[in-house]
């Protein structure tokens, strides 16, 4: 019951701040862009005003602002985000289309920051002051230190044009069939029609993307968690299981270990946010069809509607994941939600 | 008092993560200040002059980092775009102090209305990534560094003076500010005198290691292109135009990328020493 409350006013607090960052895009790129038609239909729009008319009449850009924004919000309720006429498609469909991919990226990024930044955080640990934990801080600081735009410049510079390994961008080799769209996740898809070409080939294409951006983040697990195990290790029921004559690795994996993955989880939530910033310059550089992608081109052709979309989505993604943890926390830690 | 306050930055030096984080940091922002004092005289080629080298030239001793493929001198470009860097994250971080100083104070002392719409002000910029919201503040803006600037301090400051907001919460509780208040001290006063000084220390070390991020992210932003208009040179946007000669010149994307991840480097490197020291002091 408790964690109901918990979750609701949780789930309340979304919302609100989520109509907020609406409210602020929204005017953002309304009020002070330039003028959309212009943007839309190019020298068209002075040309003939009768059609700049039509346009501004069925996206109501002539009613005030607010109005515009109650039409947007109601869309994005129904599920519409507009119509992007520089791409000329619906905004909701070009999303469709690039989603499935950076979540591809995304999702293989989160894995393997987990397995390199887990072992990494506890040898890190283990050694602590040691060349072992050195030589890891080293590691990680260059990757969170370094921009994402050249985490993936130098990992393609490396495996593709160097050791000719792995393939230098895109979601599938030119001359490999995409297997017919099911689930709209090609790597899914390509499995799922039985299609191991396919599926072996979007996995190469998939492998230094998410290897980027996992470089870039899993520092920040290596750090958190090493902190909260040198945290749990000072404690008195650690103190206890070595009195009792543990082995100092029984006590870090029995009794350290388990008690100093909760900030892990919170983190988690974090990394999602960076994730996403990152996958624009990852997937620009690996030119990767994924919502990155689309924003960064959106930007130069300046596609309001896509960037508000694209925005609106970004930040569900990181809500959900930031909601996500916070129940998963609450539910193994009941400390919290006394506090709340 | 003041030497009090100040021992966790002279300490720094011993350690030694915080030693080479300081060189680091010394020598680049020395290096921008050189060149916003003595501009294009300080570097050894003009930086938007082409054909002072071969097109595309490996790095050797007349050009260490190389040149384009315009045959401009990217040592030069490199040294010369320091200024932008080190401009921006000083500004950006100042201005954010400032801004969450006067803002984040007064809510958390004041408490109430105010301090409640602050927080969902700020609720709603921690729920977005930095870059998005720039970028989109950027947009709007038009490119230009100072553009760029206005950007990165919109979306900068609210944690600053959330930062604020929580240290005011807990000096507005010690005797001397109830002194204060219970004499009937005005709040801007007390505000000026107790609560702000109060927390510089810890907002000033945080500010410190903040630096770092400001600059991956505004590197980010000028990569996109949201920054300088060419031939100026910026590092992000550096890599970016010299990325599509990567296979020919690898160097050429590969210099101002690693003085980049250089820069963010030293203040990780400072900020490690700079906890070392807080947590050994506790």
């Amino acid at each position: 019951m408790e964690l109901l409350t918990y979750f609701l006013r949780r789930l309340a607090l979304t919302i609100m701040v989520l109509f907020t960052l609406l409210l602020m895009t929204f005017i953002l790129t309304h009020a002070i862009s330039s003028n959309p038609l212009v943007a839309w239909l190019g020298r068209s729009a002075s040309l003939h005003p009768e059609l700049a008319a039509l346009y501004a009449e069925k996206y109501h850009l002539n009613d005030p602002i607010y109005v515009q924004f109650g039409y947007y919000v109601w869309g994005v309720i129904n599920g519409n985000l507009g119509f992007s006429a520089v791409r000329g498609q619906l905004v909701s469909a070009a999303i469709i289309q690039t989603l499935p991919n950076t979540l591809q990226i995304v999702f293989f990024a989160i894995l393997i920051s987990l397995g390199l930044g887990l072992p990494l955080g506890i040898l890190s640990a283990r050694y602590s002051g040691r060349y072992a934990d050195n030589t890891i801080r080293a590691f990680y600081l260059a990757g969170i230190s370094s921009p994402a735009f050249f985490t993936a410049i130098l990992l393609m510079l490396a495996f593709s044009f160097f050791l000719h390994l792995l393939p230098t961008g895109g979601l599938i080799s030119p001359d490999i069939i995409r297997p017919r769209a099911i689930t709209n996740f090609p790597l899914i898809d390509a499995i799922l029609s039985g299609d191991t070409t396919a599926a072996s080939d979007e996995l190469a294409h998939l492998l230094m993307p998410s290897l980027a951006l996992a470089l870039t983040v899993f520092g920040f697990l290596v750090r958190v968690l090493r902190n909260s195990m040198l945290e749990v290790m000072q404690t008195n029921y650690v103190r206890t299981a070595r009195a009792k004559g543990l082995t100092e690795n029984d006590v870090f994996v029995k009794h350290a270990l388990k008690n100093s993955l909760m900030p892990v989880v919170t983190l988690i939530g974090l990394m999602v946010t960076w994730l996403v910033t990152s996958s624009l310059f990852v997937e620009t550089v690996f030119s990767y069809p994924g919502m990155g992608q689309l924003v960064v081109q959106a930007l130069s052709a300046l596609d309001y509607p896509i960037i508000l979309g694209a925005t609106i989505v970004f930040a569900l993604i990181i809500f959900t994941a930031n909601f996500c943890a916070d129940i998963v926390y609450a539910v193994i830690n009941p400390e919290i939600r006394l506090g709340g | 008092m003041a030497q009090d306050r100040l021992k966790p930055l002279r300490s720094i030096f011993s350690s030694k993560s915080g030693t080479f984080g300081s060189i680091i940091i010394l020598t680049l922002f020395g290096t921008a200040l050189a060149v916003a004092i003595f501009g294009k005289s300080l570097v050894p080629y003009d930086p938007i002059q082409q054909d002072v080298g071969p097109i595309l030239g490996a790095p050797s001793m007349a050009h260490l980092f190389g040149t384009d493929q315009l045959g401009r001198d990217v040592f030069s470009r490199v040294v010369y775009a320091s200024v932008n860097d080190a401009y921006v994250s000083v500004v950006v971080i100042g201005a954010s102090l400032v801004i969450g100083a006067l803002i984040g104070s007064y809510a958390g002392f004041r408490g109430g209305k105010i301090d409640d719409v602050l927080m969902r002000i700020t609720d709603s910029f921690f729920a977005l990534p930095s870059l998005l919201l720039a970028m989109a503040i950027a947009v709007a803006l038009g490119p230009g560094v100072i553009h760029m600037m206005y950007a990165l301090i919109v979306v900068w400051w609210p944690s600053y003076a959330r930062m604020f907001r929580a240290e005011a919460l807990r000096i507005s509780r010690l005797g001397f500010v109830e002194a204060s208040k219970a004499c009937g001290t005005r709040t801007w006063r007390i505000l000026a005198r107790h609560v702000v000084p109060n927390s510089l220390t810890t907002m000033i070390l945080y500010a410190t290691l903040d630096i770092g991020t400001v600059i991956i992210v505004y590197s980010g932003l000028s990569y996109l292109g949201l920054s300088v208009a060419p031939p100026s040179p910026d590092w992000g946007e550096m890599v970016a135009e010299y990325q599509s000669f990567m296979v020919t010149a690898p160097w050429l994307p590969i210099f101002p990328g690693l003085v980049i991840a250089l820069m963010v480097i030293g203040f990780s490197l400072f900020g490690d020493g700079l906890r070392d020291i807080l947590e050994s002091t506790r």
